[in-house]
């Protein structure tokens, strides 16, 4: 039958609104607004209540790595510059723009200032370090405390660590914070996790609903933007349109047969590939790296560990309540049995047929830990599972012709235990 | 004179059985940020878990190829059960691939005592030492209940005390390679140092002391013709240096390594609660490059280029380690800027002596036209 997508009536707003991420920072910067470089895991509810334009590190290398051809030449640049091809690949990208002066959006958009954090691994510190240094531009970092069972005074330590970066914010902009937008700016974001998190419900239905493809071009919105009013109505828009197609049984892959979880981060330079699977009749159902954006404790309910209950969040009336719901968000139990145990989860929950896992190259804190986590999967559920190794922004880590067969080998495997199995479908308890 | 120092290292795990037969508790670790005063006044012997030249089989199964050779190399010797004889490891928040390392350990070999201290990132701000003097406490009562003591201020204190002696006098050994002639070779340094995080303090300090007093009067000095820094991430084995020292002639005469200076040069201060100076002591000490700022490593670099007035500098860092990757232009640069020719290698756990050989020969050849 081959794929035929129906086309997502939201897709032009979701355009549009990364169109208008890209072009704020040429207008913001002629408007005199001050451009700011900085991880994603840097507050951006925060960020978003005052007048700045952030660049998500991460969001420029997603777009640079799909910048085709180039992408290998922004890598080659920072390589040039003696930052060697094992190191993230992201970070090569923002680096290599850097040193050529051009990227995705054109010329390398210079910041005004730098925020680091290690909100996902020690290596954006590093990354962040890397840009500051060529700019001497304020710049400041932000330490997440690593904790499988974090206490009060971990939290105490974040929290003070965001005062700090609302001062920085003060310092550079030169204004005075503004406590309303603040509230706004953190209650609008936590709305669009509540909306996110239904949009991560809707794709349990059969067949699943949107593409994991499509679903990553949604990422900005929740990512980058989600402080915003706009990318909450995108998401709004996002999840009533599921809901929709829920209601009427229409799916993404409408001969959908397989329901595949995929763990780990997108191969952002080649998302045709997850087409190659849909033509296949398998769907991405769920996907940790996606799901982790929502409230994912909540998602997941009571019995995963959690920190200061941040299964719930509560509607902040002032700054000091607004920072501190933010703070719960980030500093949150994590570890190899956290992330064994949410894969498990999302792979039952979500009941899913088979996982694939993408070993990313360079990555070593996403990377490590899979192996471990394939196994502890498979002996709990049975299900079959695929490494994939590649990169997510390094084409040249990426073999399509090795993918193909050993997709075709794996996706065979699974309809080999449908058959067997049977409980159709069902995860093994 | 340094017999008994390579011993330790070579047999050191017979080395902690035998402690382990006198009563001793050995606790292990991988990283320097460990803060082993505290392990120390709970009566246990800190043992620090280096790689070995023997090709990992079992760790594959945890960690992909393109980790470090180190972290490979202890996963793979825990999985084998050679540190089966550990009373506990403990693990602080530097790298990414060491904490994720200790989280595979942790689930797939059982240990009676496991602790993750969470060491900041940031070094340079008071809301990072408030935090850090808590993590502290919390370790100290994890130490309490896991080895049945009490750990009190003069307790802790007196280890203070005997690892501050421990880093002075092997910074001694620093002073006198600064020399024009100097009398201990980059090699037997490494040894000394090796040795010190391999067995009690107080029985090394000892043999440090008596080592000291007989270095002046030596009679086989090494020869020193090319006189080299090493700058380096974890160098675990003296295999390098041995090399470089011996074949090729040079001698390194100072470093920044953590299995080297940045483990000797930063002493606890005596004054005020102890729990507060050991918390300055590890955020204050020259930085790895795990933590920021990282400005006090690169001055530490040029500083020590200066006074023991090297010729050229070796870059050796482990293959697939990212923070020294991502440090190593910014290094490059200031060498170059401060006129200092270097060559640049990647370690693993067993060297490659002919290439090293070939390149390392060829550098000195180009340090010693550029002195004429």
């Amino acid at each position: 039958m081959g794929y035929q997508p129906i086309p997502l009536e939201s897709w032009k707003d979701c355009k549009a609104l990364n169109n208008e991420y890209g072009q704020r920072i040429s207008r913001g910067r002629a408007a005199g607004r001050l451009v700011g470089w900085m991880s994603a895991v840097v507050s951006p509810e925060i960020t978003w209540a005052f007048e700045v334009v952030p660049i998500g590190g991460e969001w420029y290398g997603a777009i640079a790595a799909d910048w085709q051809q180039e992408q290998v030449d922004l890598s080659q640049a920072a390589e040039d510059a003696g930052y060697s091809r094992e190191l993230c690949a992201y970070a090569r990208m923002s680096l290599g723009s850097m040193f050529s002066g051009r990227g995705p959006l054109g010329d390398f958009p210079k910041p005004d200032f730098v925020v680091g954090a290690k909100g996902g691994c020690n290596i954006q510190i590093k990354w962040y370090e890397a840009i500051a240094r060529r700019y001497p531009v304020p710049f400041l970092v932000l330490d997440t405390p690593y904790s499988p069972d974090p206490e009060e005074y971990h939290l105490e330590y974040y929290l003070s660590q965001l005062y700090e970066y609302i001062a920085f914010l003060e310092e550079v902009t030169g204004t005075k914070t503004d406590e309303e937008k603040v509230v706004k700016s953190v209650t609008t974001a936590f709305r669009s996790s509540d909306v996110w998190d239904e949009i991560m419900e809707l794709m349990k239905a059969r067949p699943c609903p949107i593409s994991m493809k499509s679903l990553y071009s949604y990422m900005p919105a929740i990512v980058n933007m989600a402080a915003t009013p706009e990318a909450l109505a995108l998401l709004t828009k996002l999840r009533d349109e599921l809901a929709q197609r829920v209601e009427e049984g229409a799916g993404d892959v409408q001969d959908e047969s397989i329901r595949l979880l995929w763990e780990g981060m997108p191969l952002w330079y080649k998302l045709d590939f997850i087409k190659y699977f849909h033509e296949n009749g398998a769907s991405f159902i769920a996907n940790g790296y996606l799901s982790g954006w929502g409230n994912i404790f909540r998602t997941f309910g009571d019995d995963v560990p959690t920190s200061f209950g941040t299964k719930i969040w509560t509607e902040p009336n002032s700054l000091r309540e607004a920072v501190l719901e933010v703070a719960k968000r980030y500093v949150r139990g994590r570890g190899l049995s956290h992330r064994i145990q949410s894969t498990i989860r999302l792979a039952q929950e979500w009941e899913a047929d088979g996982v694939i896992w993408h070993s990313n190259r360079g990555c070593k804190q996403v990377a490590s830990g899979e192996l471990d986590c394939r196994r502890s999967l498979q002996e709990e559920t049975g299900l079959p599972t695929l490494l994939l190794e590649a990169s997510m922004a390094d084409s040249r880590d990426f073999s399509e012709a090795q993918m193909i067969a050993r997709a075709d080998a794996f996706l065979e495997q699974v309809r080999q235990r449908r058959r067997e199995s049977k409980n159709v479908g069902k995860v093994q308890r | 004179m340094f017999t008994s120092f390579r011993e330790t290292v070579e047999s050191r795990h017979n080395h902690a059985r035998e402690l382990k037969a006198q009563g001793k508790k050995v606790v292990g670790y991988f990283c320097i940020y460990t803060p082993e005063e505290l392990i120390h006044a709970a009566g246990a012997v800190p043992v620090r878990i280096f790689s070995c030249e023997e090709q990992p089989t079992q760790s594959d199964a945890h960690l992909q190829p393109f980790f470090c050779p180190f972290a490979r190399s202890i996963l793979d010797q825990g999985l084998k059960g050679r540190y089966d004889y550990l009373d506990g490891l403990i693990a602080p928040s530097t790298c990414d691939t060491l904490r994720l390392t200790y989280e595979i350990w942790k689930k797939s070999i059982p240990m009676p005592f496991f602790d993750f201290v969470n060491v900041p990132t940031r070094v340079d701000t008071v809301n990072a030492r408030t935090f850090f003097v808590k993590e502290l406490a919390r370790l100290k009562g994890a130490l309490e209940r896991a080895y049945d003591t009490v750990i009190t201020d003069d307790s802790l204190r007196r280890a203070i005390d005997v690892y501050n002696t421990s880093r002075s006098q092997m910074k001694e050994l620093y002073v006198l390679r600064e020399a024009d002639k100097p009398i201990v070779s980059g090699t037997e340094t490494l040894l000394v140092v090796l040795a010190s995080m391999l067995t009690t303090k107080d029985e090394h300090n000892k043999k440090v002391k008596e080592l000291l007093e007989k270095l002046p009067s030596r009679s086989n000095p090494p020869s020193c013709d090319t006189r080299l820094m090493l700058v380096g991430s974890e160098i675990d084995n003296t295999a390098l240096l041995e090399l470089i020292e011996g074949e090729l002639g040079a001698l390194v005469v100072t470093d920044d390594s953590c299995t080297g200076s940045r483990y000797v040069w930063d002493n606890v201060t005596t004054e005020g609660d102890p729990l507060v100076a050991l918390a300055g002591r590890y955020l204050d000490k020259i930085p790895c490059p795990t933590k920021h700022p990282p400005e006090r490593r690169f001055q530490h670099i040029l500083e020590k280029l200066k006074t023991a007035r090297a010729q050229g500098v070796l870059l050796a860092f482990q293959k697939f380690c990212d923070p020294h990757s991502f440090d190593y232009p910014e290094i490059e640069r200031l060498l170059k800027e401060a006129g200092i020719p270097t060559v640049y290698m990647e370690v693993e756990n067993k060297i490659a002596p002919g290439q090293i050989r070939t390149r390392v020969q060829a550098f000195l050849e180009m340090v010693e036209l550029e002195l004429v």
